[in-house]
């Protein structure tokens, strides 16, 4: 099948952030967010072949942002809004192709934000930022969460199964002193505070969408993140035979991630 | 409406050709052939053997590679499918007027070989090349594969540490440091670990060849995984291979045995390092920092195994194959 979107343009926030696009109007936007030790596309393994060939996806342009995972969640968080507020904003022609022929900032009808471990406590801060700023298309925007680490993290697994190889010797030889894994300790102050805020978005009643997740996908042999509640999130849906890196790769047998990801769409 | 395969031409265009450097490369080279200054170019693009190149001079160098680097990414392009293989008029004219010129051609044929710029002329010469580049293009199943590798390049190509390592390997000094300082580093684990969080103090050269070597290592995993998943497209894998094949091929000195000199000294570093009981992790318990460390030297020996898996030459044979007409395309010379 003939490929239905542009190879990947390079964008000028985060860390090798790539976007991806649909010929003509687009209505949609799926921003994906990798996590600790992840990478703005290898992360999401198998997840571009399936959706830039799918028709359902044809209206669809996707963003896979990347960024230093070792910072401060805090500091990641930052950087994420901000390029959601370039490519939902005004400015957001000046990050396309001009062949594209785009001459006004796409209005997309939907935003789902897909997100990895850290990246799920990057992408419900940064939702919660963008809240104080009333970002306009809060509205329209939904997230998913793969093996969030939004309770907090096992931190020997998550060095032995998350790291690329040269970071497991580079954080061995530094003793580890990581700043975000301060951050991924159950109970450490970013986790608290995280809930805190989020819990008091949904005491006001609003803004439920970017304050409870629409989907939550645990793996079943998950031993990285601890798999627990967070505030009125809907029960999780259990990816059987999976890890916690496997669990957002789509393959020819493990189509939920795809199936899923349609659904929020 | 432009299709999606102009649209990538456009992105690519943008991104390499119209880069400041590659305009650049592109403007003294034309410049050249134009008044007929064939010496002059000659001189330029000449083997540093024959006079070692100045400051200035390696400038220029550094545009024209940025230009050829650019062509470089048209022809991966085309064998992987995401745009045409023929390519709007004045672009072509200007790949034949640049890479058809005899003193360039010396300096990515003879000088530092280079097997993608070739590609790329004779399928805008050569009718039955652009067949045979198409046939390539239509047996790939994920054109992904695509992506991943320009994700791949980016981190090579835009990375400072890994500029500073590499320019270690290719024997250059830089504030009185090389190589072999490098390799000193490796062999005193608490000076290496002192050297991979400076940014200041007289350690930063050295830091950032050190934490370039680290960075290296994971590209050097990241490689084999994306050969493995383009093996069934042999002329794609080996066009992959073949971007960085200064370093694999061209380099002319033994890139393999000092990168696994650097490997060797670097697992043996690892192994010398005491994981101290109160680290960044607060505390650990005494099985949990010996399976970090176990983690550690597995990660090392396999970035050994990585490195002899990518620098075969196994990888250099289908694209000269679809070049010359020769191997699985004779039939079709």
């Amino acid at each position: 099948m003939a490929a239905m979107h542009t190879i990947g343009l390079e964008l000028p926030i985060g860390h090798g952030t790539v976007a991806t696009f649909c010929q003509g109007v687009p209505e949609k936007l799926v921003v994906f967010v990798h996590g600790f030790g992840g990478s703005a596309q290898g992360t999401w393994k198998g997840f571009p072949e399936r959706l830039e060939q799918d028709p359902a996806f044809k209206r669809t342009d996707f963003i896979y942002f990347g960024y230093k995972s070792r910072r401060q969640a805090q500091v990641s968080a930052q950087e994420f809004l901000e390029l959601l507020m370039a490519v939902l904003g005004r400015r957001a022609t000046s990050f396309t192709p001009s062949s594209l022929g785009r001459k006004s900032p796409p209005a997309y009808k939907k935003i789902v934000l897909v997100s990895h471990s850290l990246g799920a406590l990057i992408t419900r801060r940064a939702l919660l930022m963008a809240r104080q700023l009333n970002a306009p298309w809060l509205g329209r925007t939904r997230f998913l969460l793969f093996a969030p680490a939004h309770r907090g993290c096992n931190l020997i697994p998550l060095l032995t199964t998350c790291l690329p190889g040269a970071w497991k010797i580079g954080s061995l030889l530094i003793q580890f002193a990581i700043p975000v894994l301060q951050d991924l300790t159950p109970d450490s102050t970013a986790l608290n505070d995280l809930e805190r805020d989020t819990q008091a978005v949904i005491d006001a009643h609003a803004d439920h969408n970017i304050s409870i997740a629409s989907e939550i996908i645990w793996a079943e042999r998950e031993t990285v993140v601890i798999a627990g509640n967070f505030c009125l999130d809907p029960l999780p849906i259990l990816a059987y035979d999976q890890g916690h890196m496997s669990v957002c790769k789509p393959n020819a047998d493990y189509l939920l991630p795809v199936d899923h990801v349609k659904e929020a769409l | 409406m432009a299709s999606i395969r102009e649209v990538n031409l456009d992105i690519l265009l943008t991104r390499h050709r119209m880069s400041k450097q590659a305009e650049n490369g592109y403007r003294i080279l034309h410049g050249l052939i134009l008044t007929g200054r064939e010496e002059e170019r000659a001189w330029l693009l000449r083997h540093h053997d024959q006079k070692a190149v100045g400051i200035r001079e390696s400038y220029l160098r550094d545009d024209i590679d940025q230009l050829i680097d650019s062509y470089c990414w048209l022809m991966i392009a085309m064998l992987a499918g995401r745009i045409s293989t023929r390519l709007p008029p004045p672009l072509e004219w200007e790949i034949v007027e640049i890479l058809g010129d005899t003193a360039v051609q010396d300096f990515y044929k003879k000088h530092y070989p280079l097997v993608l710029p070739q590609a790329l002329l004779t399928a805008v010469r050569d009718p039955n090349m652009r067949k045979r580049v198409e046939i390539v293009a239509r047996q790939v199943k994920n054109p992904n594969v695509f992506q991943r590798f320009r994700a791949l390049d980016r981190k090579i190509e835009e990375d400072q540490d890994i500029e500073m390592f590499l320019s270690f390997m290719d024997d250059f000094w830089v504030r009185r440091q090389g190589f072999p300082d490098l390799v000193e580093l490796l062999n005193n684990p608490e000076e290496l670990a002192a050297c991979l969080v400076a940014q200041s103090g007289g350690k930063e050269v050295l830091g950032m060849a050190a934490r370039g070597l680290l960075k290296y290592v994971d590209i050097m995993a990241e490689y084999r995984e994306l050969l493995e998943d383009a093996e069934a497209n042999p002329v794609l894998a080996s066009a992959f291979w073949h971007k960085q094949g200064y370093w694999f091929d061209a380099i002319g000195h033994d890139f393999h045995g000092q990168l696994f000199h650097l490997l060797i000294n670097l697992k043996h570093a690892v192994r010398r390092t005491f994981v101290k009981p109160v680290n960044g992790l607060k505390k650990a318990t005494d099985r949990e920092r010996a399976e970090l460390k176990r983690e550690a030297v597995k990660a090392a020996n396999e970035s050994i195994e990585n490195v002899d898996f990518i620098l075969q030459r196994k990888w250099y044979t289908p694209l000269t194959q679809l070049l010359n007409g020769t191997g699985p395309w004779s039939m079709d010379k």
